[in-house]
Formats: C-alpha cells, structure tokens, sequence
C-alpha cells in the first residue's frame, strides 16, 4: 500500500492512503487530502494511481498539478505531471509530503520479465 | 574488386563499477569487405550466467559469420541468425541448470551493398552517424518504452522512470521470441554504431554524436566512446561495434 506522508520537521504527522484511482490535494472541503494552508489552491494537485500493464500487481503514482496558483514542487522543481517516485519530496503551499511505497521493488540494475508470469 | 566497401571495429569494457565484464561483441567483414556483420549481447546482470548468455549468442553469431554473409535476403537471414542464438541460449540453460534463468539483448546488423539490416532484442542499440545526423535506429523493449507507446508517459517521463532496466524481451526469456528486424538504405560515408546500454545510459546522445563526428579511425573512434562512458562514472559494461560504408 502506497500513502502520501505528511512531514513536519522530518517527522511523519499523517499518512494518507492513496487507494483510489484519483486523490485530489487541496484547500476546498471536498479533497481526499486536505490542507488548511492559504498558499494551497482549492483544487491544487491530483494524484493518480496506475496499474502498470506490464508489472503485476505494481502500481504506479502520477502527481498532477491542477493549474494551482503557487505551483507543485517535487524535488525542488516546479511540476506539471511527474511519475512519484519512492521518498520524491513534494512541496504544496508549505506542506511536505512524500510518497512511500513499501510494494516497489529496487529496479536500479537490469531486471526482465518472464513471459507469461514466472 | 579489391577496394573494400565496409570498415568494422569492435571494443568491449567492464567500465568503473562492475566486477565481471558480461557484454559480448564483434564484427565480421565478408567477401573482400564488401559485406559486414556486427553484433553486441548484453548478458543480463544480477543473474548467474549473464556472461555464459552473451557468450553464446556470440558465438552462434560467429558460427553464422563463418559460414558465409549473405549477399541477398539479409532480413531473413539475420531474423534466422538471431531465433539461433536463442535456441543456444535456450540450450544452455537446459544443459547448466545453475544457469537457467541466464538472459542476455542482442543488437546485429548485416550491411551488405547499399542496404543495412538491423536485428534486435532488448535495450542494446544501433545509431546511424549520417553527415553529422545521429539518428537512433532502433526502440528499446523496456517497460519505460512501452508506457511511452501506451500514452502512459510523456517522453519526458522516461528519464526519471524506475523501468528504464527492466526489459520486454531478449534472448533466454522464451522459445520464440519476435526480434524486431528492419532494413534501411545505406549511403557512402554512413557511420553505424552498435553499444549496450553501458554506453547509452552513461552519456546522452549529443555526446555519442559528437564522438562520431570527429571522423577519426574506427579504433580512435571506439575507445573515446568508452573513455566518455568511462568518464561518467562506468556504471557498467561497455560495448561498442563500429560499421563505417566507405563507398
């Protein structure tokens, strides 16, 4: 299960699970993930949830900033849609979150698929 | 004729990090070089026989070489030529059972007269060097590459995606896999490199074209390709097969 972490000084304050196809971050009542912060737009960014077609059972997270007025940081970079990577440090108004997904495997040296499953 | 129509060049590297060199390559000339055989293997890492998979692909590649390059037909006979070296790899895994999960790509390219044909499998490239043009002549089968065809990924996802390594096909992986095999017109002064993804991951591409360009001896040319991966850090096994129409 993949979750959204809230971070305040280093230190994880709330996990929210990302268990839907979309969550959506934002100022405004109606949000899965919802921040009182005035430097967050009503509907600021949106998280999207991928079944890899080629990986089973692995998911995949895009993070899409919905037009915001302060904009979507990921890394210190300003974002319009990036694939959220384990421990990717996202920044909304003055919130940190980050993404940890304990389901991912290492995949820095070549790996292949079997076909047909293994 | 005497006059030679193909030049050919390979070099081969472990790179800065790897313990174990597990890329194959070489290259043939045919016919009073006026045919030309090149192919790179890149065994695959983290499985044992990585280095026995390149290997054999190589030498069923060397048994194909000896027999003679074809003058017509080269898709044909390269699809062939490749299915062969899977069934080696297949039987080597059969035959070494600590083996058996052992895999490796596969790039091969046949020039003969004015056409090149290109043959692969998995993320082992072929680049054409024309005029001062890289063009990449082949698409890697990797998870990241697939979710680029799907619409999953813009292309400027691909850099940071997490399936850059992990590969849709190769050799080893199953009995009859499909390599993709195309044929392109070649052209006097055309400068074709084949490399594993040691070379191609390390450095962008701007920088493999500039090394092209310089237009210096094969050789030169092969060991500034790996000196520049080298340079990167050699993340990992370097193999370079260089192709040059000279006429």
């Amino acid at each position: 299960m993949a979750t959204l972490a809230l971070i305040v000084d280093g230190v994880v304050v709330q996990h929210f699970e990302l268990n839907t196809p979309k969550t959506l971050i934002g100022r405004a009542a109606d949000n899965q993930v919802r921040i009182d912060d005035l430097a967050v737009s009503s509907h600021h960014a949106r998280v999207e949830r991928i079944p890899n077609n080629y990986l089973e059972g692995i998911y995949d997270y895009f993070l899409q900033d919905l037009n915001s007025t302060n904009g979507t940081l990921v890394n210190g970079s300003k974002v319009e849609r990036v694939q959220l990577q384990p421990n990717d440090e996202i920044r909304i108004g003055w919130n940190t979150f980050k993404l940890m997904d304990d389901t991912r495997p290492g995949m820095e040296q070549t790996a292949y698929i079997l076909p047909g499953g293994d | 004729m005497s006059t030679k129509r193909f030049e050919a060049c390979v070099c081969t590297d472990i790179g800065r990090v790897r313990t174990r060199n597990e890329d194959c390559g070489d290259v043939w000339l045919g016919s009073s070089a006026s045919r030309a055989l090149a192919m790179v293997a890149d065994g695959m890492g983290g499985h044992p026989g990585g280095d026995h998979a390149s290997r054999s692909a190589l030498d069923r590649t060397a048994l194909a070489a000896d027999a003679g390059l074809p003058g017509r037909r080269p898709v044909e006979w390269l699809r062939q030529m490749v299915l062969d070296a899977n069934r080696a790899v297949r039987s080597e895994q059969i035959r070494t059972p600590s083996h058996a999960r052992m895999a490796t790509t596969m790039v091969a390219l046949l020039a003969t007269g004015s056409s090149v044909a290109v043959a692969h499998l998995g993320d082992s490239r072929a680049y054409r060097l024309r005029d001062t043009r890289l063009t990449q002549l082949t698409t890697d089968h990797t998870v990241a590459q697939a979710m680029l065809d799907e619409g999953t990924y813009r292309p400027e996802d691909l850099a940071r995606s997490p399936y850059r390594h992990v590969l849709t096909a190769g050799l080893g992986l199953e009995d009859e896999p499909e390599p993709v095999v195309a044929r392109h017109r070649s052209l006097p002064g055309d400068l074709y490199l084949l490399c594993s993804d040691g070379l191609s991951n390390a450095i962008p591409d701007g920088e493999i074209a500039e090394i092209l360009r310089d237009q210096a001896t094969l050789a030169t040319t092969a060991t500034s390709l790996i000196a520049a991966a080298n340079a990167a850090g050699g993340p990992d096994n370097i193999t370079v097969a260089l192709v040059r129409r000279l006429y």
